[in-house]
């Protein structure tokens, strides 16, 4: 019964997965290539590509089901961690409380200070395994390692963390994801424009490795970035400091590398305010409000996604390990679910879903009934 | 009538003293124990050895900084700094140390040393410059923070292996930093009622100009002071280092906020003169109880700063009673 629960979980993640790859498929997206220097001078890249071909032995965790899993998650902070909560809940009732029993949940409010002694807690109720969105790397460290120590498997997912001592991460590579929206910008304007760089939360790791990723970029081709200012990851600090960045550089302004679509909304808003034409802007992401705006403007963009849907593969990949089998210790979400690969102004029409509000991010697994109770749906006129 | 009139009709002008003056204090623990209860009954892992020890460890971050707030608040003073003081001593701590076992010596005392430094220039600004303890701790509060993201926006330095297994080390079954925090206690509270340095923080708090007049020693009384809660922010980042190995100045935010709930839900005035250290300890159990029962329920955490926000309310709708 369990393992036909399980196959039949996977063929519909095959299925979604596969009806929504075609998406744009035969758009072209450049890549930039790692150097040495880069790997020599990022602990994060050399721990993702050591990775990638180490397999983890997990038949010290081999248990019979059903399964407690620990998700010490984000929590409801914004629209993109509101649905990779509905995902997991989701994906655990189509899983059955034969194959998953309990799901212990622990909402860090997108803090580390908050996550550090929820991770404790969890522990402290034993479960069979912990699933992490780690909000700080370094600050996650101790506390990975002190589950592991404990003898609960650790599945690193969306983030990754200082140590090494964890059984697999789920994500995709940072470094390169904010190297190449770097590229693209610089390929877009010509390495002779003038760039502004609007980051994430300082600290957050998912920040700090994009931002790491595109400064090697924007270094080695010599460029000297205008400003470098931390967004937030959201509209209305983009906003605040776009407004300033227009007031100063004006009509100087070549490309926007930024990291997230959230400051990307915040971006297109001052300028709408200042009537000026919106530049190239690297960092948009599959979400409706910021596409509806860009089909709005016409400007060019870059986007990349980052699903709130991969938990469903973390959730698979804890099942996995928790039956003892073989487990990669890198896992890039793009290999399973191919659809969330980037894309480009010139695709947007394909990713726009005219029935999700404006902060749904894509791709979502999810059935629109789903939405539709989570109020993610917009009313039909 | 008031509630409290209704309450204490029937007493002795005694009891009425007693309990006006412990009240609040039984009714914080009063609501601790309603948290046990609910935790026994809804989750069968939350009185176990384990997960009591983990919440007396965790409240011991939050109790240090909490304590020291309250010294500050008993003067009538506050300190807004102390979570960016946190984040700056965690970094200082991680970069002297730097994963070597013969650096911790100097980074323990380089830490606690800029707490020192940092509470004396409060002192200093609140004393001579005449500064309002507010504004000095908010310019403060983003001054340390700036420095630290200037320091570093990702991890830096690293904990040495031994000051790392410290955050597990026990005695019988009960946590050494939930001791360490359980001996502060009990020196904050002969501090405040055996030694003349606490009564003048009470007088302080009560009436600044009557104390003065009085031969209270303000100035050195507040240097003192801002000293301690400053201090204790950086044991704090010393205790965050053990925890989590390595220097992240993503810690920290907002942990004045935290410290100063505990403080006013234990009965510390706001307005200086009045508070225990007993209630203190109330509210950062209540606190520390309530995150890992909403944990271990699965419950959001928006609903936690939905029961603090209804805490306070309560806490200090009692207190207006005992003022009545």
């Amino acid at each position: 019964m369990f393992r036909k629960c399980i196959t039949m979980l996977l063929m519909l993640s095959l299925l979604l997965g596969t009806s929504l790859v075609s998406i744009g498929q035969d758009s072209e997206m450049m890549e930039f290539e790692i150097t040495q220097e880069m790997i020599d001078a990022s602990p994060y890249l050399q721990s993702v590509l050591s990775r990638l071909d180490e397999v983890y032995d997990t038949s010290e965790f081999r248990k019979e089901p059903p399964y407690r899993i620990a998700l010490a998650a984000q929590g409801t902070s914004n629209a993109w961690s509101a649905l990779f909560d509905a995902h997991a809940y989701w994906w655990v009732e189509l899983l059955g409380e034969e194959v998953v029993s309990e799901l212990l949940y622990g909402d860090a409010q997108a803090s580390a200070d908050v996550q550090v002694p929820q991770v404790e807690d969890l522990l402290a109720q034993e479960p069979d395994a912990l699933i992490l969105v780690p909000m700080g790397a370094a600050a996650l460290s101790a506390p990975v390692e002190r589950a592991m120590m404990q003898g609960v498997p650790v599945i690193l997912c969306a983030s990754a963390v200082e140590t090494d001592n964890f059984v697999t991460e789920v994500g995709t590579n940072l470094f390169t994801v904010g190297a190449n929206l770097a590229q693209w910008l610089i390929d877009t304007v010509g390495a002779d424009g003038n760039f502004l760089m609007m980051t994430g939360i300082p600290g957050v790791t998912t920040s700090v490795i994009m931002e790491e990723g595109a400064l090697a970029v924007f270094e080695s081709a010599g460029i000297e970035l205008l400003d470098n200012q931390p967004g937030m990851w959201s509209p209305a600090e983009g906003k605040k400091i776009m407004e300033t960045w227009i007031a100063q550089y004006g009509d100087e302004i070549d490309g926007i590398w930024t990291g997230g679509a959230q400051m990307a909304q915040g971006i297109i808003s001052a300028y709408e305010d200042a009537g000026m034409e919106i530049p190239p802007i690297a960092g948009g992401e599959m979400q409706n409000g910021f596409l509806r705006s860009a089909m709005e403007h016409g400007f060019e963009f870059y986007a990349w996604m980052y699903p709130n849907a991969m938990i469903t593969i973390c959730l698979d990949v804890a099942i996995h390990v928790l039956q003892g089998e073989p487990t990669p210790r890198f896992i890039d979400f793009v290999d399973t679910m191919p659809e969330a690969r980037p894309f480009t102004d010139a695709e947007a029409e394909d990713y726009i879903r005219p029935q999700w509000s404006d902060d749904v991010h894509g791709p979502i697994l999810m059935p629109d009934e789903k939405l539709a109770e989570l109020g993610f749906l917009v009313e039909e006129e | 009538m008031n509630l409290s009139a209704r309450l204490f009709g029937g007493l002795s002008a005694s009891q009425r003293l007693f309990l006006r003056r412990y009240g609040p204090i039984f009714a914080v623990y009063g609501f601790i124990i309603v948290l046990f209860i609910i935790g026994a009954t809804q989750s069968e892992r939350f009185l176990t050895v384990r997960n009591l020890t983990n919440v007396a460890r965790q409240s011991a971050f939050l109790g240090i900084v909490a304590l020291g707030q309250m010294l500050v608040i008993l003067t009538a003073g506050i300190d807004l700094s102390i979570g960016s003081l946190v984040k700056l001593s965690i970094l200082v701590s991680a970069i002297v140390m730097n994963g070597e076992t013969n650096n911790q010596g100097a980074a323990i005392v380089a830490t606690l040393g800029l707490g020192l430094l940092v509470g004396l220039i409060h002192g200093f600004l609140v004393n001579e410059v005449k500064i309002a303890p507010f504004i000095v701790t908010l310019a403060s509060l983003g001054l340390l923070r700036g420095i630290s993201l200037s320091i570093s926006t990702s991890p830096v330095g690293s904990a040495s292996r031994p000051f790392i297994m410290f955050y597990v080390q026990k005695i019988g079954p009960i946590p050494v930093i939930a001791l360490i925090f359980a001996l502060l206690l009990v020196l904050t509270a002969l501090l405040l009622r055996y030694t003349a340095f606490g009564k003048y923080l009470y007088a302080i708090g009560g009436n600044i100009e009557v104390a003065h007049l009085s031969g209270v020693p303000v100035k050195l009384t507040r240097y003192g002071v801002y000293a301690i809660c400053s201090i204790s922010a950086s044991i704090t980042g010393l205790l965050w280092l053990s925890r989590m190995g390595v220097g992240d100045p993503a810690i920290g935010d907002g942990v004045e906020l935290q410290a100063i709930t505990a403080v006013i839900i234990g009965g510390t005035s706001l307005f200086g003169g009045r508070g225990t250290v007993i209630g203190t300890l109330g509210g950062v159990l209540l606190l520390g109880i309530t995150a890992n029962l909403l944990v271990m329920l699965g419950v959001n955490q928006f609903v936690q700063g939905l029961i603090q926000g209804i805490i306070i309310v309560a806490a200090v709708a009692l207190y207006k009673q005992e003022g009545d």
